[in-house]
């Protein structure tokens, strides 16, 4: 029923982007992220599509996977699309009908901001099918660290993170048999009034905070049993080594962040 | 109520790089109005099986016919409604779907959802919920109230309230007491012997509930039926069931070790308390004998 759902999904392969550190995987997405909206030119543009579309390619995620997990997103994006073409005012009138006017700034912005998203959920979610939640948690940890100083708690964040992403799978589990049970009743979920539809996933929802505090509680305890007292002195057994392929990785991510920098002065 | 299926397939995340065939090209006839038991280790792909029975899957390749319906992979969900009315289906940790505020009004979802008044489903609500043992004092207390045992009853009176012609139980006898369990084991029991037209399809890990209640035993490993049979049959294999992870009742164990330490014929095909007592009895009378 949730086959598709590729959110916190890891997919284990043997290849370049899965083996490169989760330090300079999350650091070089945070550049990308920031400078994506930062520069419009097409150089600038055209670099980023050249830069998403070989890191897919490097990970060896399978292409028919990945775009039928893409399904909801796509709408989402499309939606934007839309709203940005009616919206903006700008540009000469294309389409002029009484009850709708498309000037060419909208179609602009729409492309752009479709764009742009595309290339952010893409190289978003790359990082976690190609990152296990461990080696994620650890990365954000060690980022983290230099927020300690000022009282962050960085390792209950990031454990906080951890745990969400682990039960991700579970809870759609959990859901796809409640559903299914409730099926088994007679529910009909894809029949009727929207206040009918809404009023028929009560049913569902319910069951599922049930089990999910019972959830936290039982996780809780099991923690607490096997002496887990926070991150204070706590070592690691796993232990994040940087390499000369990090370093590249991270090279060609600011490269990316200073030619964003460079075209925006010239702009 | 007939169960046909032919040549059924079922891929578990299709067109991902998890995909998995959990059942692969099974041609299965169960007859109607008997007591069947699917047996088989995790992942045999028996909960996959019977979920097909219900429609809650559709087939991702071949059909299954359920009495008057067909299902194929593009019956549409709707004409699946009416399917449902009659197959009912009991998950494992049933307590899992309670949602409403009363005990009562959880019961009364299911036949509400096909279109019962609110009176008349609280009054089947009502039979079926006393038919499980449950107290009327506590029609209106919250379902999340009551122990587990108790929350494991009132869900299953919400699936028997539909008055299904055939159930489908998925281990429901998980996590109970050893007295638990065999109470929720004569329940149903009792449920199918009331009428004719009844069929129960019971999946489960518990051999001796599989020897003691079946009229057939089905085996499967590895997406398919490898045997099929009474029980009497079936049990007298534990070699071939050994080596696919299964074992057979313990009164068979005890009476297989007693024959094998005399060295001397006995019946070993019992399944109930007064039946291996029947047949220890008579193994003493003939050693007197001799």
């Amino acid at each position: 029923m949730f086959d598709n759902v590729i959110i916190g999904q890891y997919v284990p392969r043997n290849s370049l982007v899965h083996k490169i550190d989760p330090r300079a995987k999350l650091l070089a997405i945070l550049l990308f992220i920031i400078f994506l909206f930062i520069s419009r030119h097409p150089v600038v543009l055209s670099l980023a599509i050249v830069i998403t579309g070989t890191t897919f390619i490097l990970a060896k995620i399978p292409f028919r996977y990945y775009i039928k997990g893409m399904r909801f997103i796509a709408i989402l994006i499309f939606f934007t699309f839309l709203l940005h073409l009616f919206m903006t005012r700008e540009g000469t009138v294309i389409v002029d009908w009484p009850w709708l006017t498309v000037y060419s700034g909208g179609v602009v912005e729409g492309s752009l901001i479709a764009l742009r998203l595309f290339l952010l959920v893409l190289m978003a979610s790359l990082l976690t099918l190609t990152t296990t939640p461990i080696d994620l948690t650890d990365g954000m940890e060690r980022l983290m660290k230099p927020l300690k100083r000022i009282r962050v708690p960085t390792h209950e964040l990031a454990l906080m993170m951890s745990i969400a992403l682990r039960f991700i799978p579970t809870l759609l589990g959990e859901t796809s048999k409640i559903v299914k049970a409730q099926m088994a009743r007679g529910a009909n979920f894809s029949e009727g009034s929207l206040w009918k539809r809404l009023k028929s996933l009560i049913p569902i929802l319910i069951p599922l905070f049930v089990q999910s505090f019972k959830r936290a509680e039982d996780l809780a305890i099991a923690m607490e049993a096997r002496g887990y007292g926070g991150g204070e002195g706590r070592t690691k057994f796993r232990q994040l080594r940087w390499k000369r392929n990090d370093s590249i990785a991270i090279g060609v991510f600011v490269m990316f962040a200073l030619l964003t920098i460079v075209f925006g002065f010239i702009e | 109520m007939q169960i046909k299926a032919n040549h059924l397939t079922y891929t578990y995340m299709k067109n991902t790089p998890f995909e998995t065939n959990a059942i692969d090209k099974l041609d299965l006839m169960i007859p109607g109005e008997q007591f069947t038991s699917i047996i088989g280790h995790t992942g045999s792909g028996k909960s996959t099986l019977v979920q097909h029975f219900n429609g809650l899957l559709k087939p991702t390749d071949g059909s299954i016919k359920i009495g008057e319906w067909t299902v194929k992979s593009d019956t549409k969900q709707k004409l699946l409604y009416p399917l449902r009315r009659h197959v009912g289906m009991v998950f494992q940790f049933p307590e899992h779907q309670l949602f409403h505020e009363t005990i009562l009004a959880d019961v009364a979802y299911g036949p509400m959802n096909f279109g019962f008044s609110k009176e008349e489903a609280e009054k089947v609500a009502k039979e079926c919920l006393a038919n499980v043992g449950i107290d009327d004092q506590l029609f209106d207390r919250s379902p999340f109230d009551v122990s587990g045992g108790q929350m494991r009853r009132v869900a299953i009176a919400g699936v028997l309230a539909l008055d299904p012609e055939l159930l489908i139980l998925d281990e429901p006898t998980a996590g109970l007491d050893p007295e638990g369990q065999e109470m929720m084991m004569k329940l149903f029991h009792d449920w199918y012997e009331e009428r004719e037209e009844r069929s129960i399809i019971l999946v489960t890990h518990q051999m001796e509930d599989a020897a003691r209640y079946s009229d057939e035993v089905i085996v499967m490993d590895g997406g398919n039926v490898i045997d099929r049979g009474t029980p009497r049959q079936i049990f007298a294999k534990k070699a071939e069931l050994e080596k696919i992870g299964l074992t057979v009742p313990e009164s068979v164990q005890l009476l297989e070790a007693l024959q094998a330490h005399s060295e001397s014929e006995l019946n070993t095909s019992a399944f109930t308390l007064e039946d291996t007592v029947e047949s220890i009895l008579s193994f003493l009378h003939k050693k007197g004998r001799d």
